[in-house]
């Protein structure tokens, strides 16, 4: 937190509530069979039914309804057995049927709530599905302002998305992108949504408002729209405390506004005030009747739920002993943490396959841009490279050093890759003891010292022998076998 | 035989065609001759599809050479102009979609042309079927074959009309508050709104959503049996598509101890119903008594007093949401002076829509504003509730309940145009069916003393449509026995044509 | 009275609807009497009761499954719609700047 900020906030208290927009990654349109991706040539992706035609008439996809239960039951929500479909009517290019469809008062899910890695808890208010608009591009000019005309391509329009509403809950800018951070790898857990904040597939409205510390009253908010990375989501809420705080110190009113944020300028600008505030006169959708959802089927995606990022990280610190950094690279970075968790089940050393995977195995695929299940180290693999150093037949720092790349490209396995590269220790434990007690015939002075309890001429016996064997015999065979000639 | 072909039932050209005693190609040309000089006269039609037409005939008759037979072999039909064909225009009567080309079929004209049947044409309505008379039309307003100085009735009037100058022996329409009903008894036809569910909207022009419903229109029961037939059915490109199917009725319905429902507060002249209309009604109903059936005035105040205060809450709140599409943005008409967005939004919809279509635009858009909402579009929903209750106890008393299908026959051009609260009265009778999502029927039951058709209603509780088309057909054969001099009249024009 | 002239032109711009304003007294006088037509709806008890937005016997939304479009349907059609359009720029539909 900036000093500016600490400081405004021993007299002002934040709150602050989040409305998220994420795109569902379903196949298709949420009421049409049109596909669902945008980018390519414009309109493209439509159909009589996103575009609005006269006559057409929308039909739910049931992936898309699958989606928003699977992350309303991550998010801790009760899924609705009853909601309903309603139009929020507005005019805008973008929006082919004068209306969205929409949900209003009877939501999908409602009251769940996200627990965050820092402990604090937000709450969760609703989650409803609802279709996004298109794109508009602005022509003759770089912002909207000013331009000459715009061109419409509703490649996008008819999309599902769900709107995902927390309660006012959140304290600080820190707490809303830490939120935001969540909530997206949640999505992303559950296979829902690609949680892409530059591309938009997850958009973010603030509302703010300031409140003299120790009263209950919520001051007059402010509505942020255009939020769309996290580094803005902090800035603008940052920059919007500040603002707001100074309209108070003087004495003045906030205006409940919707304010748009200018990544480029840093700062909030008022987009439209309450008293211009659209009417959407929302009606129940006649075309759509309403949904209901049995328990069967919101027991079905419950047990569907994978391990969400909260109880992975549990399960890494408290079950795995890994260390936060660790854990939480293996909770942002799917890929790996899923390579970690393959791994991890033919292994009984976390700390040890975390060091691997995190260590040589992360250094090659980031150098050669591979992704984890795309080499020939599969976990299984792995696992037999571990094992090798385990038993002591080629060393930890030799195999780190001495088997990459070939582990990641032959198709010589493990064992035969340190044959044929003569990495393998000698392990016969006979050959080793007739060297060592050689050794220390030779050098019995020191001999004596160490049998004397001076341990640190150990380590001159182990080098000794380690000569002799040019450094193929495991030290760990060497050390047990010093024991027993020490105690015999 | 060629020279009557038009007072042929659509099943008998069906049968003639699936039979090879003439080709579907010859029908065709027949109809399309047929529709092209009397169009002239009564603009049923907004367009014809003669290129369309014989494109299908000729890959019918060529699958029928091979073996196969269709439902509605060569059989003509007319599409009202809000149900999308795919390639040819779909304008809802409209100026905003005056020249807008349909790019996909809908759910319910696919299903006619796989059964054989051939598109003559786009039949007029009032503009996004929204009227009772198709005076709002924004092309020309169709006139009725029985008298060319009044209204056809609305929405469907093209489609009506159509069917009653035989330009076509079978037609669809859309039916939201009678629009199918009320021109259908305007032109001495008959006209059916199905069970809300039981034929796919997925290509209609939405209206208002949850009471919009297609239907047959046809000179008799049987041919509107056999069109339901075809384009009823699950579509799974429809949520609100039931997963009934309406089987073709074989035989009328047996009316001896048939519970006929009479609503007290329509009877005896309330609600505006015209005296002939009511002395007519009370003949068909001596008629039912003397085919065994029971008569029984029920009692149904919310639905005789509130109905239509629900009604023009909720269709239009329903259809301000549903005409936000047309913002001159992908398609249709757009105002091309305007520099800025929200003028050319504003003047595109101002010049593009019509009067009426402005009204209810507006009427909607206050209900669902903020701070009405409860006031207006949620009351409106409860008491619809209370009217569906009303409904389902007064089914448990009675099969089917009669009314007249509109309190007016006929009205002359201009009669009502300016006042939008009486044309909204033209639909009292016809309205509580889609709040509650039933099916009804009118039927022809007479005429009055200017020699205009009056129709009568049947409804019956959800999804009991063969039931409703099996009475019906049995009223309509007790009818021409003991009255062949009014089942069999035609209007006059119809003669003077091939 | 129901609904002033000032309403009148509120509703009209959430419609998106330039309305002429020699038709404004007109619209205003027949929303009005609309308006207070329908207000006969105030008087009926509806405590406790649901609002009915769907007739129809089915209680849930159908679901679609998660399948694509026949493509080649989808080209044929992209062939067509932008025929329909009334402005276009390469693929993209045109529309004026944003703003009045």
């Amino acid at each position: 937190m900036n000093s500016v900020i600490e400081e405004i906030t021993k007299k002002y208290e934040p709150v602050i509530g989040l409305e998220v927009h994420a795109q569902l990654k379903t196949n298709t349109k949420l009421f049409c069979s049109c596909k669902n991706e945008f980018g390519g040539e414009p309109n493209a992706n439509t159909c009589p039914i996103c575009l609005g035609l006269p006559g057409v008439l929308p039909v739910l996809n049931k992936t898309a309804l699958d989606y928003a239960i699977k992350a309303s039951l991550a998010l801790n929500c009760t899924v609705n057995p009853k909601s309903k479909f309603d139009r929020k009517q507005y005019f805008y290019p973008d929006l082919p049927k004068g209306y969205q469809i929409s949900q209003y008062d009877q939501p999908l899910a409602s009251n769940g709530f996200v627990d965050l890695p820092d402990g604090s808890k937000v709450r969760i208010n609703r989650l409803h599905m609802e279709e996004d608009a298109g794109k508009l591009v602005h022509a003759g000019a770089e912002r909207l302002h000013g331009s000459a005309y715009s061109l419409v391509d509703l490649n996008r329009a008819g999309t599902p998305l769900t709107e995902i509403v927390t309660e006012p809950d959140i304290r600080t800018a820190e707490q809303a992108r830490l939120y935001v951070q969540e909530l997206r790898l949640i999505l992303i857990y559950c296979g829902v949504c690609d949680g892409n904040l530059e591309e938009g597939s997850m958009r973010c409205d603030v509302n703010i408002s300031l409140r003299p510390q120790g009263t209950e009253k919520f001051g007059t908010r402010a509505e942020i729209k255009n939020v769309n990375s996290f580094r803005s989501i902090q800035r603008a809420i940052e920059y919007e405390i500040e603002r707001q705080a100074e309209i108070l110190d003087e004495g003045g009113e906030v205006v409940q506004e919707t304010r748009l944020w200018e990544e480029n300028r840093g700062c909030t600008i008022t987009m439209r005030t309450k008293e211009e505030a659209n009417d959407y006169r929302y009606f129940p959708e006649p075309d759509l009747l309403p949904i209901n959802i049995s328990s069967e089927k919101i027991q079905n995606i419950q047990e569907e739920l994978p391990l969400l990022p909260s109880k992975k990280r549990e399960i890494y610190s408290q079950e795995y002993k890994l260390n936060e950094e660790e854990s939480f690279i293996f909770v942002e970075d799917l890929e790996r943490g899923s390579y970690f968790d393959e791994c991890i089940k033919l292994s009984n050393n976390p700390k040890k396959v975390a060091a691997w995977v995190n260590g040589p195995v992360a250094a090659y695929l980031k150098e050669q841009r591979l992704s984890y299940f795309d080499t020939k180290l599969s976990p299984e693999r792995l696992s037999e490279v571990l094992k090798l150093i385990d038993d002591g037949i080629v060393s930890d720092s030799s195999a780190k050093k001495d088997l990459i790349p070939d582990i990641f490209t032959s198709d010589l396995s493990p064992i035969e890759l340190c044959d044929k590269k003569g990495l393998k220790q000698i392990t016969d434990e006979s050959a080793i003891s007739g060297e060592v007690e050689a050794i220390v015939n030779q050098f019995p002075d020191q001999f004596s010292e160490l049998k004397s309890g001076k341990d640190k001429m150990k380590s001159f016996f182990v080098g000794q022998a380690m000569k002799r064997f040019k450094g193929k015999a495991s030290p760990a065979l060497i050390n047990k076998i010093l024991d027993k000639l020490i105690t015999k | 035989m060629n020279k009557d072909l038009h007072l042929k039932k659509a099943t008998e050209i069906a049968e003639l065609v699936n039979s090879k005693k003439i080709t579907a190609t010859e029908v065709t040309k027949y109809f399309l001759s047929r529709a092209e000089k009397l169009n002239t006269k009564i603009n049923a039609f907004n367009f014809l599809t003669p290129e369309l037409a014989i494109e299908q005939a000729q890959n019918i008759d060529k699958q029928i050479q091979d073996g196969k037979t269709f439902i509605l072999a060569g059989v003509p039909i007319g599409i009202k102009d809000n149900l999308n064909v795919k390639g040819i225009k779909t304008t809802c009567s409209s100026q905003i979609l005056k020249n807008y080309v349909s790019p996909y079929e809908s759910t319910v004209t696919s299903k006619l042309w796989e059964a054989g049947a051939i598109c003559i044409g786009k039949t007029n309505l009032d503009e996004f079927a929204m009227g009772s008379s198709t005076e709002h039309s924004a092309f020309a307003p169709t006139k009725n074959p029985w008298d060319l100085q009044t209204v056809p009735g609305g929405s469907s009037g093209g489609s009506a009309a159509a069917v009653a100058s035989r330009m076509v022996p079978i037609a669809l329409g859309s039916d939201t508050g009678g629009s199918i009903r009320q021109p259908a008894a305007l032109c001495g036809i008959v006209g059916m709104k199905p069970t809300y569910g039981l034929v796919s909207r997925y290509g209609l022009v939405a209206f208002a959503s949850s009471l919009d419903q297609v239907g047959p229109l046809a000179t008799n029961v049987e041919d509107a049996s056999l069109l339901l037939s075809v384009i009823s059915g699950h579509d799974e490109k429809d949520s609100t598509s039931l997963e009934a199917k309406y089987e073709h009725i074989s035989a009328q319905a047996d009316l001896k101890g048939l519970k006929i429902g009479l609503i007290r507060e329509f009877a005896s002249n309330g609600k505006g119903i015209n005296q002939e209309i009511s002395n007519s009604i009370n003949s068909s109903l001596q008629l039912f008594k003397e085919l065994g059936a029971e008569v029984k005035e029920v009692s149904m105040p919310l639905i005789s007093e509130h109905c239509l205060d629900v009604y023009y809450v909720i269709a239009p709140s329903e259809a301000s949401s549903n005409l936000a599409r047309y913002d001159g943005v992908r398609f249709g008409y757009r105002d091309t002076e305007a520099t800025g967005l929200l003028s050319m939004y504003k003047k595109t919809r101002a010049t593009g829509f019509g009067s009426e279509v402005v009204r209810r635009i507006m009427i909607g858009t206050y209900a669902l504003s903020s701070g009405y909402y409860d006031a207006y579009y949620k009351k409106a929903q409860q008491v619809r509730k209370l009217i569906s209750d009303e409904f389902e106890k007064t089914f448990k008393e009675v099969d089917v309940l009669l009314t007249p299908t509109s309190p007016l026959t006929a009205f002359p051009f201009g009669d009502k145009l300016n006042d939008p609260l009486s044309m909204y009265l033209c639909d009292i009778a016809t309205i509580p069916a889609n709040l509650a999502g039933l099916p009804a029927i009118s039927v022809n039951c007479g005429f009055d003393s200017s020699n205009l058709p009056i129709g009568l209603q049947l409804m019956s509780g959800q999804q009991k449509d063969q039931k409703l088309l099996q009475i019906a057909k049995a009223f309509e054969e007790a009818l021409r026995k003991n009255n062949s001099q009014v089942s069999a009249k035609l209007p006059e024009l119809i003669g003077k044509v091939n | 009275m129901s609904i002033s002239k000032d309403e009148l032109v509120d509703v009209a711009n959430l419609a998106r609807l330039g309305l002429p304003e020699d038709s404004l007294d007109k619209y205003t006088s027949e929303l009005d009497s609309i308006l207070n037509y329908v207000q006969r709806l105030s008087g009926v008890d509806t405590s406790n009761v649901d609002p009915l937005i769907h007739s129809e016997s089915e209680d849930y939304t159908p679901l679609r499954l998660d399948e694509q479009n026949n493509l080649n349907e989808v080209q044929a059609f992209r062939d067509d719609f932008l025929d329909n359009a009334p402005q276009t720029e390469g693929h993209f539909f045109k529309v004026p700047k944003i703003g009045d």
